[in-house]
């Protein structure tokens, strides 16, 4: 079919009230055998409600992590969060995720906030079927119960468009392809109604056609839905046709933020231009494409220094030395549409930084 | 495809039997992975195969490089028909003919070092171990950007990029002279990708190499390509040169296909049209009758679920499989989506970053890169 | 664990990695001293038993051990119902369970390399009549087969590792072919086809080395299971003749003893669960060690 994606981007939000989820200096490590990776270092972000927030960057840049160690779904030991909070507001009401008990957790995963993981398959239980599984989520959580639970189940088969959808409701996981899998996992994911869906990187395992079915999916559904999506992936192409505000990480930090208009068509980190770089454009000349030197960083230490420094083209002795804070680049008083970059080097002016953090 | 083509691969098929029986095993149908698929590849240029995960992309590498024994067809690389050789002449004519696996975790026998697996194409050659062996080992390592002095190590101990790396240095120390590169890229991160995209162009343009490049979107095939061949359900569904293929997409899953390659400017990617199509790839063991895309296609009619179309050549080497593109009724409306889609992808060709830097480390401080790179 | 970061960047050198290993498993490097020390014991038997093992003594029978107030230093671990030197006969015993042990698992492990990396590798027909040959092997009963093969050829050491080689060669057919069906189909055996590689190179150079590691670990657990077997086969009277110690003929002798001389059945059977466990142990260690992709497991 042809279509166009809504735009829903460009709508000046409303004056904005709370965010739905602060997120403030948040830190994970891990410890293993081998030490200490420091895999999230103090990243602090809010979101909306209705917002779409993407997180870029390459595997080993923490996204996953971080995003994940939110509602305690990295395993504990080894990993361990240090420092932070998450604050989750719906109405009066707001819970620090990071200090809930276990059991108090139960109640917010999967009924306040939804997921969608890469790999569909390995998340449903292969020996349930998939209309049951659905059913489940919607019991544990007092949504419905019986035969109104099962016909909510097949509903929620519906609004993700499985066809025949009470046939559908007996079949297993393995009876279904890639796509049809994760739009299974979607149904779990806003079974209950959440505020938040946590979507990481929900399309990565699939084909290219399928995974523009699934991205279409979710975006209709947010939007009838009014849900809020943090999207999860390394793919800053799929990120910049769904995201109102873009996070990139590198190294376990969060090194720009903005809104995706402004980070993609004025990137102001060397690592966030190096990537955009990186991706080849349909529709030009056949240049050679940027080459980020080297590696991502071994994250064994604690950043003490830039963690792009190493292989940027820009960096200077104070990189080596101090890491960079994120620094407001448009002076805009508006907390959570700045566009922030840490940088000692300002690429816009050509000067050496030294002081203007946020 | 023409006579002077250095790769010649006509009417390629691959069909593995299905079995079924549990004391007897009897052939109750065929995956039809690859099913008549020709092309051609001028010496030193590229040849992008493009297609979603079971269309029989790597089936077709895996049958020319006689990986797996063709069912039928016939496949020259330079003056010999592949397809003809016996067990003896084959293995002597591999060296001529290398591949680049997806898979870097896997295609490097984690017991080996990086030397021995950079060494072992000559070993297997006959050459001695030894001082003049571990120089061209050296060499080729140093060729493909890796440092010399890791070659003591374990394929393991290096990154995906590196992997890849390693894996080019083996199939390049027997000079060869076609690669067949299967998703080389496809498991590596964005930055990584860009890297072994430039070093495979670097080796080409230095070595005079032939290459067939698969991928699963267009995106890196473009950068790559000189010509490209989109492939769905075991046929190639249309052959262009890029600039043809990307100005002029003639067939609606290339279309869908382009469409669907995700652009990194935000207004663009949420503005622009798209087709999505409906479904799944169906199983290669029942495909559809007529044309295979038909169960997909938003344009397909009557004429195409019933009779399949033979490739047509629509000029300076541009074939397409499709009954409709220049008929009177469903034509215009394929032209249609075509210009829609391309319009939206030139769009974003002139709106990408606010300014171009220029990526390269300055000289105060390159030295002290360069044990990274 | 979706965790990336620890995935990368592992450059450390392949010794330090050996030690890390070592270290990191107390248990394994444990029963890696433990059997070390085991199989020293067996070779030195001779030179550090202070009796000769065979040698009777009515007048010092069911001597208790040293520590025992009715105990000698002469006999540390006393005597037995002859009057023969328990630690002595439990050193000499050492050499019996080792060498059906060893030879035992050599044998087994010979048989199963062969026939399964030709089941693996040929495939098709070889292969079906390659399996039911083995799963026919499997179920015959062993114990079945020892009486029958005791009471027609007699009792004697080469029997018992015979009969042990032979019923356990299964395990090691259906190992192997596992591993060879695995590796022949995995990415390096396709990337030695495409660089033109003979099935000669592809077998010494790609399969073998992968399959040692799986092979060698299958041996050691076999190795605990047959000093386990031979010392239940001594006890049932149905292993060596009764002149040679072993650990099963002393635990059977020194069963009717078992209520006022407990140290003649309990000594053998120490040697014998030590004597398992270490190998135990030291499987698990060499399933880590002998893979050189093997990271964090812990």
């Amino acid at each position: 079919m042809m279509r166009r994606r809504k735009t829903q981007g460009h709508t000046p939000h409303p004056p904005r009230s709370e965010p739905i989820l602060s997120v403030k200096d948040l830190s994970v490590r891990f410890n293993t055998v081998d030490g200490v990776v420091h895999a999230v270092n103090s990243i602090s972000f809010d979101l909306y409600r209705g917002e779409t927030l993407g997180v870029v960057g390459e595997s080993g840049s923490g996204k996953s992590v971080s995003m994940l160690s939110l509602l305690r779904l990295i395993p504990e030991p080894p990993g361990e969060i240090t420092s932070g909070s998450a604050i989750l507001r719906s109405g009066d009401e707001s819970v620090d995720l990071i200090s809930l008990s276990w059991k108090q957790m139960n109640r917010v995963r999967g009924r306040r906030v939804g997921f969608v993981f890469q790999d569909p398959l390995s998340s449903l239980n292969p020996l349930i079927s998939v209309g049951k599984q659905i059913r489940e989520i919607i019991e544990r959580h007092n949504i419905a119960r019986g035969s109104a639970a099962k016909r909510r189940s097949v509903d929620l088969l519906k609004q993700v468009g499985i066809s025949d959808a009470d046939n559908r409701y007996h079949s297993y996981p393995h009876e279904f392809s890639g796509g049809m899998r994760q739009r299974v996992m979607i149904a779990i994911a806003i079974a209950c109604n959440p505020e938040l869906v946590i979507a990481d990187e929900p399309t990565t395992a699939l084909d290219v056609t399928i995974q523009a079915q699934i991205i279409d999916l979710l975006m209709k559904l947010k939007r009838e839905m009014g849900i809020s999506v943090i999207w999860i992936s390394h793919d800053l192409g799929v990120v910049a046709g769904i995201a109102d505000r873009v996070m990139v990480m590198y190294g376990g930090t969060a090194v720009e933020t903005g809104t995706a208009e402004t980070v993609y068509r004025h990137p102001r980190h060397p690592y966030t231009v190096g990537l955009l770089g990186a991706i080849p454009k349909l529709h030009q000349d056949n240049k050679r494409l940027v080459n980020i030197k080297g590696t991502p960083p071994s994250v064994y230490s604690a950043l003490r220094q830039c963690p792009f420094a190493p292989r940027c083209p820009w960096s200077f002795d104070l990189c080596t030395q101090q890491r960079p804070p994120l620094f407001a680049l448009d002076g805009n008083a508006v907390s959570d549409s700045r566009h922030t970059s840490a940088c000692w080097y300002d690429l816009e002016h050509n000067t050496r930084r030294t002081e203007g953090a946020v | 495809m023409s006579a002077g083509d250095f790769v010649q691969v006509h009417g390629l098929k691959q069909y593995f039997p299905v079995q079924k029986g549990l004391l007897v095993n009897r052939t109750v149908g065929y995956v039809k992975a690859v099913d008549g698929v020709s092309f051609g590849i001028p010496r030193g240029e590229t040849l992008g195969l493009v297609g979603e995960s079971g269309c029989g992309k790597s089936t077709t590498a895996r049958s020319m490089l006689r990986l797996h024994e063709p069912t039928e067809g016939s496949v020259r690389i330079g003056e010999t028909d592949v397809t003809r050789l016996n067990y003896r002449d084959l293995r002597s004519f591999r060296s001529r003919m290398q591949m680049i696996f997806q898979d870097s975790y896997s295609s490097l026998n984690p017991r080996h070092t990086v030397e021995y697996i950079v060494a072992e194409p000559l070993l297997i050659r006959g050459e001695r171990p030894g001082a003049n062996l571990q120089n061209r080992v050296q060499e080729m390592l140093q060729l493909v950007g890796m440092n010399p002095d890791h070659m003591k190590r374990f394929p393991h101990e290096f990154s995906g990029g590196q992997r890849q790396r390693i894996g080019i240095a083996r199939a390049l120390v027997l000079n060869p002279e076609l690669i067949v590169c299967d998703e080389p890229i496809s498991a590596l991160d964005v930055a990584i990708q860009a890297q072994v995209v430039n070093l495979l162009s670097r080796l080409q343009d230095e070595l005079g190499l032939t290459y067939l490049f698969i991928a699963h979107d267009l995106s890196m095939v473009r950068h790559i390509s000189h010509r490209i061949a989109v492939m769905y359900l075991g046929k190639i569904m249309e052959i262009a040169s890029y600039d043809e293929l990307f100005e002029q997409p003639l067939h609606p899953y290339t279309q869908s296909l382009m469409s669907a390659v995700p652009i990194t400017d935000p207004a663009i990617e949420k503005s622009r049209a798209r087709i999505i199509l409906e479904g799944d790839l169906p199983s290669p063991v029942q495909p559809p009758t007529g044309c295979v895309f038909s169960s997909r296609c938003p344009f397909a009619t009557d004429l195409c679920r019933n009779s399949e179309p033979k490739p047509r050549d629509v000029g300076t080497g541009h074939s397409v499989a499709c009954h409709h593109i220049d008929d009177r009724v469903v034509g215009p409306r394929i032209t249609a989506s075509r210009e829609q889609i391309v319009n939206g992808l030139k769009d974003a060709a002139h709106h990408g970053p606010d300014r171009s830097f220029t990526y390269e480390p300055t000289q105060s401080n390159s030295s002290a890169r360069s044990s990274f790179s | 664990m979706r965790i990336d970061a620890l995935d990368r960047q592992d450059l450390r050198r392949a010794p330090q990695r050996l030690a890390r290993i070592v270290l990191r498993d107390k248990a394994g490097l444990f029963g890696l001293i433990l059997f070390v020390l085991i199989v020293f014991l067996a070779l030195a038997a001779p030179a550090l038993s202070p009796h000769d093992p065979l040698q009777q003594n009515l007048r010092s029978s069911r001597q208790p051990p040293a520590w025992h107030e009715a105990g000698s230093m002469e006999h540390p671990l006393g005597t037995d119902n002859l009057g023969r030197d328990m630690l002595s006969r439990i050193l000499v015993g050492t050499r019996v369970s080792l060498t059906v042990g060893f030879f035992g698992v050599l044998i087994a492990s010979s048989i199963g390399l062969v026939f399964g990396m030709t089941a693996g590798y040929m495939g098709g027909r070889t292969d079906s009549a390659i399996m039911a040959v083995t799963n026919l092997v499997l179920s015959v009963p062993y114990l079945l087969l020892v009486v029958v093969v005791a009471s027609v050829l007699g009792r004697s050491l080469l029997n018992v590792i015979l009969i042990f080689g032979f019923t356990n060669a299964p395990l090691f057919v259906r190992v192997t072919r596992g591993e060879v069906l695995r590796i022949r189909t995995s990415g390096y055996v396709e990337s030695a086809i495409s660089i033109g590689a003979s099935r000669h190179h592809i077998i010494t150079r790609h399969i073998l080395p992968n399959l040692i590691g799986p092979i060698l670990t299958v041996a050691t657990f076999e190795m605990s299971g047959m000093i386990f077997y031979e010392a239940g086969l001594g006890f049932l009277g149905l292993s060596v003749p009764p002149s040679i110690p072993s650990w099963g003929n002393m635990l059977a002798a020194g069963r009717q003893y078992i209520q006022f001389s407990p140290w003649i059945a309990t000594f053998p059977g120490l040697a014998i669960v030590v004597t398992s466990l270490s190998m135990n142990l030291l499987g698990d260690w060499l399933r880590d060690v002998l893979d050189p992709r093997q990271r964090r497991s812990s």
